[in-house]
């Protein structure tokens, strides 16, 4: 109501007519025909003029100071300090808001409209529908507004913005031209602002399809874990040895591919570092080697003998100490962990590696998480070599034959790898650059997502949309707003609104 | 109704029991001894749980939302006792809802202990979510602006620090708005135009960053003549898109207004920009208040 700008005093009238038709309609609900009544209906005031009022009582009362009050709605209004509804009469005066309590005809409430930050449609106890107006600090609450909410709350709002756009000698029919050009940049103005909340929207929906991402890598993990405590409670607890040669035979009934069997040494090796080892159950450290195949680690010592090995499935947490200190942990029920500390100078180039092959275990503490987080010193300082290192292993996983010559690499980890095409890999390399986390797209069943999620803050396009038609049309409207905003060549204007006719069109 | 108070008892009637206490002692132990022997007394507190969260649920059809909460509070003590964590804070945030019908000050209680449980466990991004819930009780239902405005500012942390960041930023303007409207421009100006910046270089939010400005300049406007003049031309430096912007027009000719205390231009370039765009409640009442200013000093003068 009242949304283009008149003077006052048609603005006023129109409003009010409406109203009558409103109280025309309560009327009739409540007293039967008003007709019956006595010839005029009692709601009809008899100078016809602006105040109207309710109920016969009311009437009366309104015609003694109709000069100032423009209008009045019996309500109830919530006295804050004895806590209790209070029935009365609310007024709107060109310039201020009053309420008047019923009983004892005291001024209660009266405030310039000028002094109002907001009216507000809210309900009190969530049933009782109600209206607020919150006026320096303080909130009024007006509740059981006749006729009814929305006329009250249209009538206020109006009177409240007319304090600021209305002139003081009130410029008659001033303002009444509105050409055909304001309309349509009234209409674009409006269809660009949804546009930017589409926008918004979008954007923060896409923030939280990243975060269900990393929960469910998460779960992922944690599911790995619980499958292989399952394993190891099913084998008996008599077996004497590693579970590893009990779970063989009954590997063939998972769901996904069988174990290799034992994949040989001369597998392909991605990065063999000298580190300093710690095992747990021993505190002196000593010097060794740390191997990363593809289907696990492995540990020597100085001597070149094998001390342990991981495969990729047995390892259920690496945690990252610093950028230079990591352990490597096992668990097992019933009897201790086998876990080993290692320390290596050459350990950031090891890490992004473990990260890609252990995505869902790996674990930075406190000291090594400006290492996990992009741009800081240690990772800058090897950026090169990181990268080198990354893309190296890429390059590995998409042709298992290359490095080695041999091509035994066929346990799980690998076959997953292999499902990366020589295209995926270009994209991972393109993507890897530029993103915090890197993690999401490097699993394979979920990378496609993944990616397809990063790509909103990579490229200008908006998050997953099923239709690329209708995509093309957002696109094309959220770039049309720079000619929108040079408001004044009519031709782009044309444009935008072609398409937006288009957009909804389709 | 009755149905669910005579559900209720038996599990109130668990408690005294003796078994009960000795199932809190230990902590549900894998594969341990203690955990055969207590595993008694935790199974019955488990079965009081469940009866509570029945209770609730039916407390819930008949429609008496703080037996219902207060059923459910007592179901995520249980659950507290039997260290699932998770469950506890789950229970907590439904007895929140329960409360947030009948009780406000009783479900922002719920509501805490609740956020309290899920930072404990890491969770930042959740609790976050349920400061936002405070925050909005404390806006509708207990009117308490200034604590609305500490919630929501501590949303906006925990956000901040799980890169969410469109999720603070969101929180952000609220407290933003709410300052302005408290009159506390200097915190409004400094997160409008943090939130300009941030949004400014990002490719879906851009548009958006002009309202942004928009808003700081306003605020600036109120506070001081002169600051707003020198906002505005930092802005139009920092982000060039804005100097078109219809919001930047505005400005300037509000500002040229205000210097030459032109109330009349000052409202016919108000009017001209509301044919437009409709102006939003928050941008009424801080126009009103640069408006009073004018006037006020007109008044003066004609005095």
């Amino acid at each position: 109501m009242g949304s283009s700008l008149g003077s006052l005093p048609t603005q006023t009238v129109g409003i009010l007519c409406e109203e009558e038709e409103n109280s025309w309609e309560k009327g009739r609900r409540r007293d039967g025909d008003p007709w019956k009544k006595g010839g005029i209906p009692a709601w009809v005031s008899p100078a016809g003029s602006k105040s109207i009022s309710l109920g016969e009582e009311a009437g009366k009362n309104e015609l003694m100071n109709e000069d100032i009050r423009i209008h009045s709605w019996p309500c109830s209004y919530y006295l804050d300090t004895s806590k209790q509804w209070i029935p009365g009469k609310l007024s709107l005066t060109p310039v201020s808001i009053k309420f008047t309590a019923d009983k004892t005809g005291e001024l209660l409430v009266d405030f310039h409209l000028s002094g109002i930050s907001e009216i507000k449609k809210e309900s009190s106890h969530l049933i009782f529908s109600s209206l607020t107006i919150l006026e320096k600090g303080t909130k009024h609450w007006f509740s059981s507004l006749h006729p009814n909410r929305n006329v009250v709350f249209n009538i206020l709002e109006h009177f409240w913005r007319e304090q600021l756009v209305s002139s003081q000698e009130a410029g008659a029919g001033a303002a009444l031209e509105s050409s055909k050009g304001k309309e349509l940049t009234g209409m674009l103005e409006g269809s660009q602002k949804r546009l930017e909340d589409t926008a918004k929207v979008l954007h923060s929906q896409g923030e939280q399809f990243d975060n269900i991402m990393r929960g469910l890598h998460k779960i992922e993990g944690d599911m790995d874990v619980a499958d292989r405590l399952l394993t190891e409670l099913e084998s008996p607890s008599w077996w004497p040895f590693s579970t590893k040669l009990w779970k063989t035979p009954l590997e063939s009934k998972p769901k996904e591919t069988p174990a290799a069997p034992d994949p040989k040494p001369q597998e392909g090796i991605l990065l063999r570092i000298p580190v300093i080892i710690t095992h747990r159950t021993d505190s002196n450290a000593k010097p060794g080697k740390l191997t990363l195949l593809p289907s696990g680690l492995e540990i020597k010592d100085c001597n070149s003998q094998l001390l342990h090995r991981f495969e990729s499935r047995e390892v259920d947490d690496i945690r990252v100490h610093t950028p230079y200190e990591i352990s490597i942990r096992q668990r097992f029920i019933g009897k201790p962990d086998t876990s080993y500390r290692l320390l290596a100078a050459r350990m950031p180039e090891a890490i992004p590696i473990l990260e890609m092959q252990f995505s869902k275990k790996i674990q930075f503490l406190e000291d090594a998480l400006g290492f996990a987080g992009a741009g800081k010193s240690p990772q800058a300082d090897l950026g090169t070599s990181i990268w080198q290192a990354a893309t190296g292993f890429l390059g590995a996983a998409v042709n298992p034959g290359l490095p080695a010559g041999s091509a035994e690499g066929t346990d799980k980890e690998q076959v997953q790898l292999q499902k990366i095409s020589q295209e995926e890999a270009k994209e991972l390399r393109q993507v890897n650059m530029g993103m915090r986390f890197p993690r999401i797209s490097q699993n394979s069943q979920n990378g496609q997502v993944g990616r397809d999620l990063q790509d909103h803050r990579v490229q200008p396009t908006p998050t997953p949309q099923p239709n690329p038609g209708t995509q093309c049309h957002i696109q094309a409207l959220l770039n049309t707003p720079r000619d929108g905003d040079s408001t004044t060549s009519p031709g782009s204007h044309f444009r935008t609104f072609f398409y937006f006719i288009l957009f909804f069109t389709l | 109704m009755g149905n669910g108070i005579s559900l209720m008892e038996p599990g109130k009637a668990k408690i005294p029991n003796p078994n009960f206490g000795s199932g809190v002692v230990f902590p549900p132990g894998p594969a341990s001894g203690a955990f055969l022997l207590h595993s008694r007394g935790n199974t019955r507190v488990e079965e009081a749980c469940e009866m509570y969260t029945r209770a609730a649920n039916m407390f819930k059809i008949a429609k008496n939302w703080s037996a219902a909460g207060n059923a459910f509070c007592q179901a995520a003590k249980l659950h507290m006792q039997l260290q699932s964590k998770h469950d506890s804070a789950t229970s907590f945030v439904d007895a929140g809802n329960a409360y947030k019908k009948a009780d406000p000050q009783e479900a922002i209680n719920c509501l805490n202990a609740a956020i309290d449980i899920y930072t404990d466990m890491g969770r930042f991004t959740i609790a976050a979510k349920h400061h936002i819930t405070i925050a909005e009780i404390y806006e509708a239902e207990l009117v308490d602006i200034e604590k609305a405005i500490a919630h929501y500012e501590q949303a906006a942390d925990y956000y901040k620090g799980e890169e969410s960041n469109s999720s603070a930023n969101k929180c952000l303007l609220k407290v933003a708005a709410y300052a302005a409207q408290l009159e506390q421009y200097q915190k409004a100006i400094e997160i409008y135009e943090q939130v300009g910046t941030n949004t400014m270089d990002n490719p879906l939010l851009k548009y958006s960053a002009k309202e942004y400005f928009f808003k700081a300049a306003l605020c600036h406007f109120i506070v001081d003549e002169l600051n707003a003049k020198l906002a505005l031309e930092k802005y139009e430096e920092m982000f060039p898109a804005f100097t078109d912007s219809r919001e930047c027009k505005l400005l300037k000719k509000l500002l040229e207004a205000h210097e030459e205390q032109n109330s009349e231009a000052y409202t016919e370039a108000v009017k001209e920009f509301d044919s437009i765009s409709r102006l939003d409640q928050w941008l009424t009442t801080m126009l009103l208040r640069i408006k009073k200013t004018i006037q006020g000093e007109g008044d003066g003068d004609l005095k």
